[in-house]
């Protein structure tokens, strides 16, 4: 068993009462080093031997025989998997090649697949094996991730506020009453008596909170100070959700509030996208050998009968059909990314931004620095954020060219951020009228007067609605 | 360095396809004739070197990660490099960086070939400095056509 602990890349168990099938298997895994996978293998004869082999050392796989001397049947998956629960179960067995219900009830128990022993070659055997490792720890990141976000999504829910107007009491869950500094047990309590039991400044916080609602806001910002026994405070900021019912007059007759913590609120988020971009990632990398294979296959026509290649085409298309649900499941487009899709239109820039540009230049900038343009109204817009200094920049070389005072570059590009997504706006200066100016890119966004923005990252600048050009 | 038209393997690293003609959809734009390509799964690399190199006329270098791209240079600078974003040992990310502090190299377009086309990733790939970005699973018989497209509009690009 020495050798299970050595640093081989892949580790297996082998449990194998059959010594000639051992054997086998072992020099099978040993000459498939030559093909640039490397397995350890331990052999082992039976159940208790197994058990005792995956307490003492850690495997990547498991290679099991269902018929051992000291145990049978495909509960021995279950048992090895609550043993072994990081290693993947393969159960090679000569039972039955082709039972397609032994099959599925060794899945069902936990294995990752399952090998005939009959007709077992290096390349079958190595590709099973690595694929269920690969498949394992792909489901074991999985469900480590989305342990992980529940946690967190548990931590962000800091309580939650039901009240009545007309009942003279609001009901607290959670871990609101610690927050508010409210010392009751119960979950209910008057609202007389929460405000009567709240510091002053929690008090004001809830008073401006309450008018901000009473005005109709469904989303509140608070920052309410904890307070521990010695009386020192710890900051907390704090996103009330609300869901506000009101009578025909308006007046408020029920409010449901969701407290939870900004900060965990960021750490949940991340939390998904991670977990979203891990699994689009595993679930659109053997869709990329599958469509890419496909795609091969069809361009490959003459090799293919008409039945074949409209079966090939058929799959070709559930394929991408299966993308797409991704995409939409996933919340990330299957087009390819359109952002350095550059497609030249023909805009003017006009008053709107010109009054943003000059509004946001520096104080010192001279009048002639100032941009005259003008605008002309289309049908599409794109909504630009710019960096402020990228635009002063963007802004001084334009005008230096459009006034021959310097250089001799033809164009300028604007890094932008889409809705999120970085972008360049390319601004090219045709010579002969200078105060056209032909750009690209595009976006599909509504039309809208440039605004003081906060760019993604968190400098300052400008959002900008620009008409395109039809 | 051998050349064939099948993937690199775990081991060795990277392999090439011979370009056998110039795609006709090409013509009128700056020429990309030699791609370097770092993908480590070793079927998607199968496909990308075949639908580069026998559908698109392309001279094609396979690597199985951004460390073996970057051992190419400098007996070989190509046209543009393709690389994923998740490789062992050197990722796309990484590969892209050291690619643009090298003066042999900093000037050749890297495009991305990834799943993780979310608007956060792609704002990090092109801050970065990519050219374009290819989103996985893609098309093999246009594969060709997106990567000579990103590559006459980097050169367009160029000041």
């Amino acid at each position: 068993m020495q050798e299970l602990c050595s640093a081989q890349p892949l580790q297996v168990l082998l449990i194998e009462d059959n010594s000639a099938d051992a054997r086998l298997v072992r020099a099978l895994l040993a000459e498939a080093e030559d093909r640039g996978v490397a397995f350890g293998v331990a052999w082992v004869t039976g159940l208790d031997a197994a058990l005792d082999a995956v307490g003492r050392c850690r495997f990547d796989a498991v290679l099991l025989d269902l018929g051992l001397p000291d145990a049978r049947g495909s509960d021995l998956i279950e048992t090895l998997h609550a043993a072994a629960p990081e290693a993947a179960i393969i159960v090679a067995s000569g039972q039955a090649a082709d039972d397609c219900l032994l099959a599925q009830a060794i899945i069902r128990k936990g294995a990752e697949d399952f090998l005939p022993k009959d007709g077992l070659s290096v390349a079958l055997l190595a590709r099973t094996i690595t694929t269920a490792i690969e498949r394992r720890r792909t489901t074991t990141a999985l469900r480590a991730r989305t342990a992980q976000l529940e946690t967190a999504l548990i931590d962000a829910r800091i309580g939650q506020l039901s009240w009545v107007p007309t009942s003279p009491e609001a009901a607290l869950a959670g871990d609101l009453p610690r927050f508010l500094g409210v010392a009751v047990t119960g979950a209910r309590l008057s609202m007389r008596r929460l405000l009567r039991q709240v510091s002053g400044p929690v008090r004001q916080s809830l008073y401006a909170a309450w008018r901000e609602l009473a005005a109709g806001a469904d989303r509140l910002a608070v920052v309410l100070v904890e307070h521990d026994r010695s009386g020192a405070g710890r900051g907390h900021d704090l996103l009330i959700e609300t869901v506000v019912q009101r009578d025909a007059g308006g007046r408020i007759v029920r409010l449901d509030a969701l407290v939870r913590d900004t900060a965990m609120i960021g750490h949940v988020e991340r939390l998904e996208a991670e977990m979203i971009t891990h699994l689009g990632h595993e679930l659109r990398t053997p869709l990329t050998t599958i469509r890419g294979t496909l795609g091969l296959l069809a361009h490959g026509q003459d090799a293919l009968t008409v039945p074949a290649r409209q079966l090939v085409e058929n799959a070709i298309a559930n394929a991408e059909r299966i993308d797409r649900v991704i995409g939409d499941t996933l919340g990330s487009s299957t087009d390819q990314p359109a952002s350095r899709r550059f497609q030249p239109r023909r805009v003017a820039l006009g008053p709107h931004l010109y009054d943003a540009l000059t509004a946001r230049l520096p104080d010192n900038a001279e009048q002639a620095d100032r941009p005259n343009l003008t605008l002309t109204t289309t049908s599409r817009s794109l909504e630009v954020m710019v960096d402020a200094a990228r635009l002063r920049r963007a802004v001084d070389c334009l005008f230096a060219q459009l006034h021959g005072r310097a250089g001799r570059a033809d164009r300028l590009a604007l890094e932008v951020s889409l809705q999120g997504a970085v972008a360049w706006l390319k601004l090219a200066l045709p010579a002969t009228t200078a105060h056209d100016i032909e750009w690209a890119n595009a976006g599909n966004l509504e039309t809208a007067r440039p605004r003081p923005a906060v760019i993604p990252g968190g400098t300052t600048g400008l959002c900008i609605a620009v008409p395109l050009a039809a | 360095m051998t050349r064939a038209e099948t993937p690199p393997n775990r081991s060795s690293g990277r392999v090439s396809a011979v370009a056998s003609s110039a795609t006709a959809a090409t013509a009128g734009l700056p020429r990309l004739g030699r791609v370097v390509v770092a993908e480590d799964d070793p079927d998607i690399c199968a496909v990308v070197v075949l639908a580069l190199g026998r559908v698109g006329g392309l001279e094609v270098t396979a690597c199985a990660d951004g460390r073996a791209v970057l051992d190419l240079v400098p007996d070989l600078v190509p046209d543009l490099y393709l690389l994923d974003v998740m490789m062992p040992e050197m990722d796309g990310l990484e590969t892209l960086r050291r690619l643009e502090l090298d003066p042999r190299t900093a000037a050749v377009p890297v495009i991305f070939m990834t799943a993780r086309v979310r608007p956060t990733e792609l704002e990090t790939y092109y801050r970065m400095g990519a050219a374009g970005v290819i989103a996985k699973p893609f098309d093999p018989l246009t594969l060709t056509h997106h990567l000579q497209r990103l590559y006459a509009e980097s050169r367009h690009a160029e000041p």
